[in-house]
């Protein structure tokens, strides 16, 4: 066996040799192209988003076409701070929702009254009807919490798939009246004058805080113009 | 003969032996109940709220006739199958089951499902149907409430650190998402630093301790739980600041309602383990005499814990 043979040979070696590692090279590109992916991310998150509930679009929904074609059930503020004071299992029984197990109830509640006072935080109101003109107090500041969604009735926990949806639809429904009902508010308010209210309330039952009733505000009306 | 006497007296007293075990035996058994078996998976037994959570089911169950097996997932996904695959080899006939992962653990409900076995949730929540009846804390209201406190507290102002719980529970993203819901409406009030601390004392401390180099004059710390809570008025104290920033936690435990007696912690929102643990027994007794017809999911009310009403509790409820 010459030299020459023995130099060509190997020569042919190493070229199969690179050969095998660029057979390598692309077999493994083939597999990486094949398992990874890359798509951007607003594009993903809409994918992924897709077949879950949308918070922002489900309580605009509910408000215009649930919850305002609702509150002619809303019970008189005055009949319901009387209960309060002489008979709170009624109160609970007839005109309270219960979220779960809870001895806080939520109500759906209107009155209409002269503005006696107003301050950063809302809107006092004596109440016009017998018997002891209670009072009311209209939230403009403190929207927080779940009182609209769980007043209503209409809304069942059951038909969402975590809390987390639940309670975000009342992050919305929060969003809606600081944004656009007490705005408003805050614009027509003036002492002594007359005002109709539709709103939402939270009471204890063990431990009722009625003096003044805290609401809510879903629907308002100075005279004639009505604030939802 | 002496010797066949008392071969006869060896074998009389170990027959009474075996006798008296067995009556022992059958003893317990009746103590542990015949109803049937029920399996509590707990996802940690490392935190005392989830104990007392764990041994009121165990005990609930028992008390209504059944076995009771007490599991500790130790917050690990893998291990909780592990239960659950035992749990179902064995025949047991109802699961109450506090889940370490709202997604993670689905599939062992639902495979639990599969096999006719019944699933009820306690405190913690599962993104599926799967389980029979889901009874849940309201986080969400009792961090409102929460928070709603917490602005009072610094006069709506100042900077804050928030302390959260474990990733993959909804119960963290609740309870912050209702404390937000209240904090973010006031400009004044900034949160400095939001770090998650695995609902882990040991976990917070070490978290607190690296912030509080970073941001040394905060006002508060809003903590996701109570563990949490400990832990970072330990780094608090250690680092001679316990007095001047506020300390607020989440559960009721039995430390923090003793710090809110003596001052150290401001308030937290109770929750009520026991009562979760008792009414998912009772359901699942229900379940296995027939009854098929459960809410979903049932959120129990949070009462907010401060210095001024916490005569009125004790550690994980309420005086009676």
């Amino acid at each position: 066996m010459s030299m020459e043979f023995l130099s060509k040979l190997i020569e042919k070696l190493r070229v199969l040799v690179k050969l095998r590692y660029l057979v390598y090279a692309v077999l493994t590109g083939i597999v990486l192209y094949h398992s990874v992916y890359f798509e951007p991310l607003d594009q993903h998150q809409l994918q992924q988003n897709q077949g879950e509930l949308q918070p922002a679009e489900f309580a605009r929904d509910f408000w215009e076409n649930r919850l305002l074609k609702n509150l002619e059930r809303a019970v008189s503020a005055s009949k319901l701070i009387h209960l309060f004071k002489n008979d709170m299992a009624t109160a609970v029984q007839q005109y309270g929702q219960t979220l779960g197990i809870s001895s806080t109830h939520s109500y759906l509640v209107q009155g209409q009254g002269r503005i006696t006072a107003v301050n950063n935080n809302g809107v006092e109101i004596n109440i016009e009807a017998p018997p002891d003109s209670p009072e009311v107090f209209i939230e403009t500041r403190d929207i927080f919490g779940n009182a609209v969604r769980d007043a209503s009735g209409l809304l069942n926990i059951d038909d969402f798939r975590s809390t987390m949806e639940f309670n975000a639809i009342s992050v919305e429904i929060n969003k809606i009246i600081r944004e656009e009902v007490v705005p408003e508010i805050l614009q027509e308010t003036e002492v002594g004058r007359s005002i109709r209210f539709v709103g939402a309330a939270e009471v204890n039952e063990d431990n009722p805080e009625i003096s003044p009733l805290h609401i809510v505000p879903i629907q308002v009306q100075f005279g004639d113009r009505q604030i939802s | 003969m002496a010797k066949k006497l008392s071969l006869l007296v060896l074998s009389i007293l170990i027959g009474m032996l075996v006798v008296a075990c067995g009556n022992q035996a059958k003893q317990e058994a009746g103590q542990a109940g015949n109803k049937g078996r029920i399996a509590v998976v707990i996802s940690t037994l490392n935190n005392p709220w989830f104990v007392v959570l764990g041994e009121t089911a165990v005990q609930e169950a028992r008390d209504l006739g059944y076995q009771a097996t007490l599991f500790d997932s130790q917050n690990d996904n893998a291990k909780e199958t592990e239960h659950f695959e035992n749990i179902l080899a064995a025949g047991y006939d109802a699961i109450l089951f506090n889940p370490t992962d709202a997604d993670g653990s689905v599939s062992n409900v639902e495979k639990a499902g599969k096999a006719g076995v019944p699933t009820f949730c306690m405190d913690r929540e599962i993104n599926s149907d799967a389980a029979v009846s889901q009874i849940l804390s309201d986080n969400y209201t009792g961090c409102v409430e929460l928070g709603r406190y917490f602005v009072e507290q610094l006069n709506g102002e100042g900077e804050y650190v928030e302390l959260l719980g474990l990733v993959g529970d909804n119960n963290t993203w609740n309870r912050s998402r209702g404390f937000h819901s209240v904090m973010d409406n006031y400009p004044d009030l900034k949160m400095v630093a939001q770090q998650t601390a695995d609902f882990d004392r040991n976990t917070a401390m070490e978290v607190m301790e690296s912030i509080l180099q970073a941001h040394p004059d905060i006002d508060a710390v809003f903590c996701g739980n109570d563990a949490m809570a400990m832990g970072a008025y330990q780094a608090l104290a250690a680092a001679g600041k316990a007095d001047e920033i506020m300390v607020f936690g989440f559960d009721g435990a039995k430390d923090v309602v003793e710090s809110i007696g003596a001052g150290k912690i401001v308030a937290t929102g109770m929750q009520f383990p026991r009562l979760m643990a008792r009414e998912a027994a009772r359901m699942a007794d229900q379940y296995l005499n027939g009854q098929r017809d459960f809410p979903e999911k049932i959120p129990v009310a949070v009462e907010l814990v401060t210095q001024d009403n916490v005569s009125q509790y004790v550690a994980y409820g309420k005086k009676q």
